[in-house]
């Protein structure tokens, strides 16, 4: 009865500081659309569940920006590690997150060498990465697709954008990433940036 | 690997490439208008005429990309390129084909695909108002490729044959309603002529392919909207069902107590058990007329009308499972039923698989008593194995930020309480074998905590199931949402499912007792250092829940079925919150 006491009154005593802890960081709206992308029609019966969603890119149709996306399955388990596969799904969508389209890839599964870069990296870092890069993706898009020229300020955002795209999308990815979206690698190179390059 | 969608293909073009297609085509075609006026000077006026058209309708096609139009403006360039064609199919066969090519039927392909990305521009959703004009539009469709390339021809012969074949049977059930399993072999079939023209033909057609596509898209639309009517009416049925079979519950709950009410709750019974089986087409129906939707979809009526019947027919096991208990009629949890699907004679591919045709439904209703989960002496396994040495380590552990170490101290502490059975379900996961198949294992769980597989070799038991729900559909390289749980719904259980929703809506649902498939993403779970978010389900099997305060959850229990299998894991709220968040935000409830 004394422990149930004293562990009560401890429970108390700590439960107001925790609140804190739950709560988290609102995700960016280019964030939450591609967290929810396959489970939103039609993707959700087309790209199974445990494929993983690549980065967003963008891209113009008749004027208004789009973002596209590849979706990739993978083998080994959480004991052995991860290899991942080469492109197996492609979705098309607003940035209200609204699926255009969405479909998979012919072919069988083709594994990709294993990105290395992370595994001593705290998985903390590697989300808080993620939501700063879905961030400066945001920032790029507008600015791509204004149509205007960004200027130095822009030519900055996009150089951090590369950067940051680099250091987190696969390199295996390369050529996939670079397909779904010419137009837009294409400005980024124009602009000083560079389009995601094949692991050497 | 020039991967368009095909859709939208022309305004993802670069534009010196559209522009480069066009002048190609527009050169053509007034060549071709001079030659009919030396080959057969009487038809120069109406050659003239439709190629004046045509490029007057290119130019305002190409106006409505660079600019948004009104779908009602695109909508006319459609019209008004029908008219043109049915010019242009008037002209004597000198003034309008050369050598086996068409250059004026080449500007109409021309001014569909840019009519296409107008429409698209204007409004995605747009395009299924558009008037189902299959026919011609395949006809001179082919006319364009066969004129230029034999393989190409054979190809696209191919693939609208699939779609012709699809669109008469949906015709027929549109003349003369058939039932869901019809349609649903229909929906198959639909999804295999989209296959095959993303894997055969798209990437040689590109450009001159979207009025293929548009063929199968539109028909898919059809299909999709037929579908969605037919589950609607099987929802329908089931709404009245339920209402009429809860008034006679109402009724037989207050006959005086000696009253002998055996016999209505037979036939009670009997319906309700009816109602599983119209339950069941409602909801798979459901599933696969979003499964056909292109796009523009931001809710699903149909399915949250579905939760709320599952939700009542809950209900109504539950009141007839107490009147009997009340009336000595037997009863109680293990009294309550519901089905076991009976494999019939033939297959159903899975979609975008294999070249064979689909076969009807497979699944029959077997009635059989399902024995659920016992309601008393749940038991949990421990959070951390090895107890605190000491008091004060206990007491350390409850104000310290460590949430695992916080929550066992508290549960041996006697300050908290376990929701659900996770100890009596952890003896049911295995470690899966296949490294896509989380969700058939799930599934797998379920069907062995509620009796309606046999303990056996688990991992036989997952090749059947993933085998099974490859047939029908649901399973091709991993589960894909809309199917979570399809194997249960087609097994007569009821199932509810949440999308995108917060973890509180989760929360409930396991408060409630019953076992939750859970799509998360699994770094957090696993701290697994990937820059790629990992897709993954779970079966949630119970909450350990604070006795004092706000009664806060401390965390879940989960059977994890990836190696190291986590039977009756304990994962703090936090972990779990970040994998919950992390993808999806879905849920499936078995009720």
């Amino acid at each position: 009865m004394k422990i149930r006491a004293l562990g009560l009154l401890l429970a108390a005593l700590c439960a107001c500081g925790r609140k804190a802890a739950e709560s988290e960081a609102k995700p960016s709206a280019l964030e939450s659309a591609v967290r929810m992308l396959a489970a939103a029609p039609p993707c959700s019966s087309r790209i199974p569940q445990e494929w993983s969603p690549s980065r967003p890119v963008p891209t113009l149709a008749g004027g208004s920006l789009r973002y596209r996306i590849f979706f990739f399955g993978r083998e080994g388990d959480p004991t052995k590690g991860f290899t991942f596969h080469a492109p197996q799904g492609e979705a098309a969508f607003t940035p209200a997150g609204r699926v255009l389209d969405c479909r998979r890839l012919a072919g069988p599964p083709r594994t990709i060498a294993r990105d290395a870069r992370f595994d001593s990296t705290p998985l903390a870092d590697i989300l808080a990465r993620s939501s700063e890069l879905y961030s400066r993706t945001e920032a790029v898009a507008a600015l791509f697709a204004s149509g205007r020229d960004p200027g130095g300020e822009g030519r900055a955002k996009i150089a951090a954008f590369c950067r940051d795209f680099a250091g987190l999308a696969d390199p295996s990815h390369a050529a996939a990433y670079r397909a779904l979206a010419p137009d837009f690698w294409s400005w980024v190179e124009k602009n000083g940036g560079s389009a995601p390059a094949p692991a050497k | 690997m020039t991967r368009l969608f095909v859709l939208v293909v022309l305004s993802l073009l670069s534009a010196e490439n559209a522009a480069a297609a066009a002048d190609g085509a527009v050169v053509s075609a007034r060549a071709q208008a001079a030659r009919a006026c030396g080959a057969v000077p009487e038809s120069c006026a109406e050659a003239e005429a439709v190629l004046d058209g045509y490029l007057e309708l290119l130019k305002k096609a190409n106006a409505c990309v660079r600019k948004p139009c009104s779908v009602e403006t695109v909508s006319t360039i459609y019209d008004r390129d029908w008219e043109l064609d049915k010019r242009e199919h008037a002209l004597p066969a000198a003034a309008r084909a050369h050598a086996g090519d068409r250059p004026f039927l080449r500007l109409s392909l021309l001014v569909l695909g840019r009519g296409a990305a107008a429409m698209a521009a204007a409004d995605p959703a747009a395009r299924t108002k558009r008037k189902w004009r299959a026919d011609p539009e395949m006809s001179r469709t082919l006319g364009a490729l066969c004129g230029r390339d034999a393989e190409y021809c054979s190809l696209a012969n191919s693939v609208l044959s699939r779609a012709r074949g699809v669109r008469a049977a949906a015709q027929r059930c549109e003349a003369d309603p058939c039932g869901l399993a019809e349609l649903d072999r229909q929906a198959a079939d639909m999804e295999h002529a989209v296959g095959d023209y993303y894997f055969k033909l798209e990437d040689r057609v590109a450009f001159d392919g979207e009025p293929i596509f548009a063929i199968l898209s539109e028909t898919r639309t059809h299909l999709s909207e037929m579908i969605a009517r037919a589950a609607e009416l099987k929802l329908g049925e089931l709404e009245q069902g339920e209402a009429a079979a809860s008034a006679r519950m109402d009724a037989l709950e207050k006959t005086p107590a000696g009253s002998d009410v055996s016999a209505a709750m037979a036939a009670l019974e009997a319906d309700r058990s009816a109602l599983l089986e119209v339950y069941g087409d409602a909801a798979v129906g459901a599933d696969r007329a979003i499964s056909l939707v292109e796009a523009d979809f931001t809710a699903d009526p149909q399915r949250e009308r579905l939760n709320a019947a599952v939700a009542r027919l809950a209900s109504l096991r539950a009141r007839m499972s107490a009147l009997r208990i009340a009336r000595g009629l037997g009863g109680g949890a293990a009294d309550e039923s519901g089905g076991v699907a009976i494999p019939e004679a033939g297959a159903r591919p899975a979609v975008y698989t294999g070249a064979y045709r689909p076969a009807g439904r497979t699944v029959a209703m077997d009635r059989r008593k399902v024995p659920l989960a016992p309601s008393g002496a749940l038991s949990a396994p421990d959070i951390l194995p090895d107890a605190p040495a000491s008091l004060l380590e206990r007491a350390k552990n409850i104000a310290g930020s460590d949430t695992m170490k916080r929550a066992d101290a508290l549960r041996r502490s006697g300050l908290t309480r376990t929701l659900g059975d996770p100890g009596g379900r952890a003896a049911f996961v295995h470690a899966q074998a296949g490294p896509m198949a989380c969700a058939i294992v799930v599934q797998q769980q379920i069907l062995l905590a509620l009796g309606l597989l046999p303990k056996d070799d688990p991992v036989a038991q997952e090749n059947a199931l993933a085998e099974e729900a490859a047939r029908r559909g649901f399973f091709d390289e991993g589960t894909p949402d809309a199917y979570n749980g399809e194997l249960l719904i087609e097994r007569g259980l009821l199932v509810s499912k949440q999308s995108g929703v917060g973890l509180e809506v989760l929360d409930a649902a396991v408060r409630r007792g019953g076992m939750v498939i859970a799509n998360v993403d699994a770094r957090p779970l696993w701290d697994q250092r990937s820059n790629a978010p990992v897709g993954h389900t779970v079966l949630v099997t119970g909450a350990e829940i604070e006795r004092f305060g706000e009664g806060k959850t401390l965390g879940y229990y989960i059977n994890d079925s990836a190696p190291p299998v986590g039977a009756g894991r304990f994962v703090p709220v936090e972990t779990f919150r970040a994998a919950w968040n992390g993808l999806y935000r879905t849920f499936a409830e078995v009720r």
